[in-house]
């Protein structure tokens, strides 16, 4: 095994931003065709910033984070369009550019907490692999950074847990762990990938509370997936939402509250689960599902589902285009709050129920 | 509960191993042999007279074997027919060779199998994992028989690929000098590996295939470990639970193949002892070797049984079955 | 998996499949066929020079009359390879077949039934099962005897607790579906859903790990056949022959040779169809 270390430093650049995507696709060849999970994303994340990006499962936003780390296999993926980290090209960069920033530079939270740790290795060697690896601190430095870093996240009495097995904490805890695990390197960019699925609204509150605090205090950029557009309130600088592998609806969080255009985040919005309600409540309320990502529709990919959709959504793709405040685009010929939208909305009630949803007649 | 269970196997073992002991007793005082050997333990050969064989023979079934198996659990285990050594005497001359046999294919099968597994699971489908699995599947067709005779018809015999010294050659110990002695068992040993490392190969590469999409290897990975660390710490063990369970079973063919090998390549070992017993009818030497032979697979499968704990932090407390 | 939506059974096997089933085809019609192809006596030693089918030397060489040489005995090769093929598939194929009889039957009744008669069972064979098989049947051959079907026996009484194991655990099985359990709730005879409900599930993987068995007894065969220890000599087996080929190696490498690769021939191709008809008995299992 090697031991060169090819920690990349990230030069601080004050006038480039931490990440770029520039249209940025991801597609899986497969035996019922080309699945395009992500089809054209771009959007720039700066320094200490962060970043929501909502949308229902089958959206393609988990496919997005390990897209944009480059941690997707080569074989069987077509991978079209830019990922720039700092100074380095991720996606022309090779395996052992992209090793020297995984856990060093980037790192990933996951889903599932119970699946994402290793069930044969004690946590303690989990947490100081990659310290030692990337960092080349010694046993016993790697063994006091592992304490602190526990105690970081929460964890009650870190020096009598590290030769623990996963599967002696609870969900919750277990999530800590990794969220340790992510940050133990000091990482510029942390992608949090749905942290709180599995868990319970307390836990699930105190968990993303704990990622905001981590994030803010060692001043990292985060992208936070989620389907639960109530995560991302408070908690995100902006938020992108996706559909069908495109990005819909960009805004700072406030704004997009406030003033969303999509149909789409206006219903997202409509079925979130309330802040009293369970985190992992499905977004049912939206009628029908996302359409097949390896047979996507003609023009806007939410018609199908849209209560506004007239001919021209399933005949023409609306680009995205600037909303009146700042910083806000959209992407929808009849947006929500403008007279064209309200008249679509209008004309399609006046016909009865089976044209408003379409997609459920 | 596990402690319920863990007393449960080990109770079964136990009745196993009661029954084997049976069972051996009953088929081999049904041979066509010297049973008047039986009774007189390690004394002296005077003892074999037709009067105590007569006295021996009119006891009941089980007050023999009661008599037998208390000889054999208070170490006495008896002479071997003719000409009569203590069974002892021969069973310490032979098992180092037999466990020296078992132990080198096993080191050369795991240090195989592994790699090929890791790779093969690496990348799952491609040219060398075709070959490698084909290749295994093959060799499962090769019994012991046939491939110890063609190795050594290959590395003994033919002048280019000679390198291995011939059957039947003087084995020194392994302490006294190690070169010799893993020269001269390297050949048996490979016959006995091959089987074996088509099993692990094969139990390892599916697990291993497995593992490879769990989300801690994804994990692992965006740690931006090495895929050698990955593949070792982290896939490595939760991949062995299926190669543990057939371990077991792996013994028992161990044990036949060992018996064939040893024929094969004329070593003295327990194998061409109990084939030298069968065929001169020797029948306390017969019982003695069977009864240890299986005692030593219950007992082995049964510590595989808890070590299969130890790999499996998850099954180390609580254990259902 | 797009395998699963291939219905045809033909094309789930594979075309290896059907080459595999050709050879062991081929071997099964030339073992039966042995008496009546233009093959010398496979005991008769051709010494003679005055006779017609004379091996000028006493080793091997191939020629027009004996295709594969002689061995060390003047016998023809080719003939006892293929007489000797009668032996190997006579014990694999009705060794197997006594096996899956008793261990079939017996794993079918515990595992319906369960209770004491299963933990009995079980430990009997358990007790069988902690002889490596050919420990055991060296013990037995020992008191039985030589004959093809002592042998037959033997290796049938080192099978069945196999046997017995597998379709046991099929039956356990297939006897939580629901099907069976609605059947059982509504009364029905134990004999009418053995027969009507299980049977029909669990002959086809019961014959399928018979099929997985068939090379093993071949090879248990070869194994005591090369210690001497299966049918006497001079009849032909390939284990006997492998034997002597293997003590007179230095002399001519055909002699052990030819037996080798007739064996393997057959038994490839026949763990070959077993591993198949398994994987897909297994994604049978897995769909329904």
């Amino acid at each position: 095994m090697s031991r060169k270390r090819h920690i990349h430093e990230v030069e601080d650049l004050d006038d480039r931003p931490l990440l770029q995507v520039e249209d940025l696709k991801t597609h899986f060849r497969t035996d019922h065709g080309l699945v395009r999970s992500v089809d054209g994303v771009s959007f720039t994340l700066e320094r200490g910033r962060t970043l929501g990006i909502v949308g229902e499962s089958g959206s393609g936003k988990s496919v997005l984070s390990q897209s944009i780390m480059g941690l997707l296999p080569r074989q069987g993926v077509v991978h079209e369009g830019r990922v720039r980290f700092g100074d380095v090209e991720l996606s022309s960069a090779s395996t052992a550019e992209l090793r020297g920033l995984w856990g060093a530079q980037m790192s990933i939270i996951f889903q599932d907490p119970t699946t994402a740790l290793n069930p044969v290795v004690r946590i303690g060697r989990q947490l100081t692999e990659s310290l030692r690896y990337h960092l080349a601190m010694s046993r016993f430095d790697a063994r006091e950074t592992a304490i602190a870093l526990l105690r970081s996240v929460g964890l009650p009495e870190p020096e009598h847990r590290l030769r623990w097995f996963p599967h002696q904490f609870s969900g919750g805890m277990q999530q800590r762990i990794v969220i340790a695990v992510a940050i133990a390197c000091g990482p510029k960019l942390l992608l949090a990938d749905e942290p709180t699925t599995g868990l319970d609204v307390t836990v699930s509150a105190q968990i993303l509370d704990l990622i905001n605090r981590l994030q803010q205090e060692r001043y990292m950029s985060m992208i936070l997936v989620t389907h639960d557009l109530s995560v991302v309130t408070g908690r995100t600088d902006d938020v992108l939402v996706m559909y069908a592998g495109k990005i819909v609806e960009r805004a700072p969080t406030a704004t997009l509250f406030r003033d969303m255009r999509m149909p789409y985040t206006e219903a997202l919005l409509r079925s979130a689960p309330r802040l009293a309600s369970p985190s992992h409540t499905r977004l049912q309320a939206i009628p029908g599902s996302p359409p097949n990502p390896a047979a996507l529709p003609l023009g806007c990919r939410f018609a199908a589902r849209c209560p506004y959709a007239q001919p021209r959504c399933t005949a023409e793709e609306p680009p995205m285009r600037d909303a009146e405040s700042l910083n806000h685009q959209f992407a929808c010929w009849y947006p929500v709050g403008t007279p064209e939208g309200r008249r679509a909305l209008e004309e399609n009630r006046a016909r009865g129920p089976a044209a408003v949803f379409p997609g459920t007649a | 509960m596990a402690h319920l269970a863990r007393l449960r196997r080990a109770l079964e073992a136990l009745v196993t191993l009661l029954l084997v002991t049976l069972v051996t007793y009953f088929l081999t005082s049904k041979l066509p042999g010297n049973e008047g050997a039986v009774i007189c333990g390690s004394a002296p050969v005077s003892c074999i007279r037709h009067e105590d064989m007569v006295l021996y023979l009119n006891h009941p079934f089980f007050a023999r074997y009661l008599h037998w198996i208390s000889n054999l659990l208070t170490g006495n285990l008896g002479n071997t027919a003719s000409p009569p050594v203590p069974i002892t005497t021969l069973l310490k001359q032979d098992y180092p060779v037999t466990l020296e046999l078992i132990i080198y294919s096993q080191v050369m099968a795991v240090a195989v199998a592994i790699p090929l597994a890791m790779w093969g699971a690496l990348r799952a489908n491609g040219t060398f994992d075709k070959v490698t699995t084909g290749l295994t599947f093959a060799s499962l067709s090769l019994p012991y028989f046939v491939l110890g005779p063609l190795l050594v018809l290959l590395f003994t015999i033919s002048k280019p690929f000679n390198w291995f010294p011939g059957v039947a050659s003087s084995l020194p110990s392994i302490w006294s000098s190690p070169g010799t002695n893993l020269d001269v068992m390297f050949l048996p040993s490979l016959t006995l590996a091959v089987g074996s490392v088509a099993v692990y190969q094969r139990l390892l590469r599916a697990d291993m295939i497995t593992t490879l999409e769990e989300d801690y290897i994804v994990m692992a990975r965006a740690k931006g470990l090495s895929t050698s660390r990955i593949l070792f710490r982290h896939a490595l063990r939760p991949s062995t639970f299926t190669v543990m369970t057939v371990g077991g079973v792996q013994i028992a063919t161990l044990i036949t193949g060992a018996v064939i090998v040893e024929y094969v390549f004329g070593l003295n070992g327990l194998g061409s002892a109990l084939i030298a017993a069968v065929s001169s009818k020797d029948l306390p030497t017969v019982q003695v070797i069977t009864v240890i032979v299986a005692v030593a697979f219950i007992v082995l499968n049964f510590t595989i049984d808890q070590l299969y704990a130890v790999i499996d932090p998850r099954v180390r407390r609580a254990r259902a079955v | 998996m797009p395998e699963q939506f291939e219905t045809a059974g033909g094309r789930q096997l594979g075309w290896g499949f059907w080459v595999a089933a050709s050879i062991c085809g081929a071997w099964i019609a030339v073992a039966a066929l042995a008496n009546v192809l233009p093959l010398p006596n496979p005991n008769y030693a051709q010494l003679n020079p005055a006779s017609p089918g004379y091996c000028f030397q006493s080793l091997g060489h191939p020629y027009s009359a004996h295709l594969l040489g002689c061995d060390t005995d003047g016998r023809d090769i080719l003939s006892r390879i293929i007489f000797g093929s009668r032996v190997s598939l006579e014990v694999g194929f009705a060794s197997i077949a006594i096996g899956l009889a008793v261990g079939g039957a017996l794993g079918i009744v515990a595992g319906y039934f369960r209770g004491l008669v299963d933990e009995l069972l079980t430990v009997i064979t358990n007790v069988f099962l902690s002889f490596p098989y050919l420990v055991l049947a060296l013990v037995i051959v020992t008191f039985l005897g030589h004959s093809l079907f002592d042998v037959i026996v033997i290796i049938a009484v080192v099978a069945w607790p196999l046997l017995f194991r597998v379709v046991r655990a099929a039956t356990i099985e297939y006897a939580q579906r629901d099907y069976v359990l609605a059947a059982q709730a509504l009364g029905s005879k134990p004999s009418r859903i053995l027969r009507t409900l299980l049977l029909p599930d669990v002959v086809p993987s019961a014959i399928t790990y018979a099929l997985l068995g068939v090379p093993l007894a071949i090879v248990a065969e070869g194994a005591l056949s090369f210690l001497g220890q299966s049918v006497p000599v001079p009849t032909p087996t390939w284990g006997n022959m492998i034997a002597a080929g293997s003590t007179a190696i230095s002399q001519d490498p055909i002699l052990l040779i030819a037996p080798a690769v007739a064996l393997f021939s057959f038994v490839l191709p026949i763990n070959y169809i077993g591993d198949r008809l398994r994987s897909v008995l297994d994604r049978r299992q897995g769909m329904t």
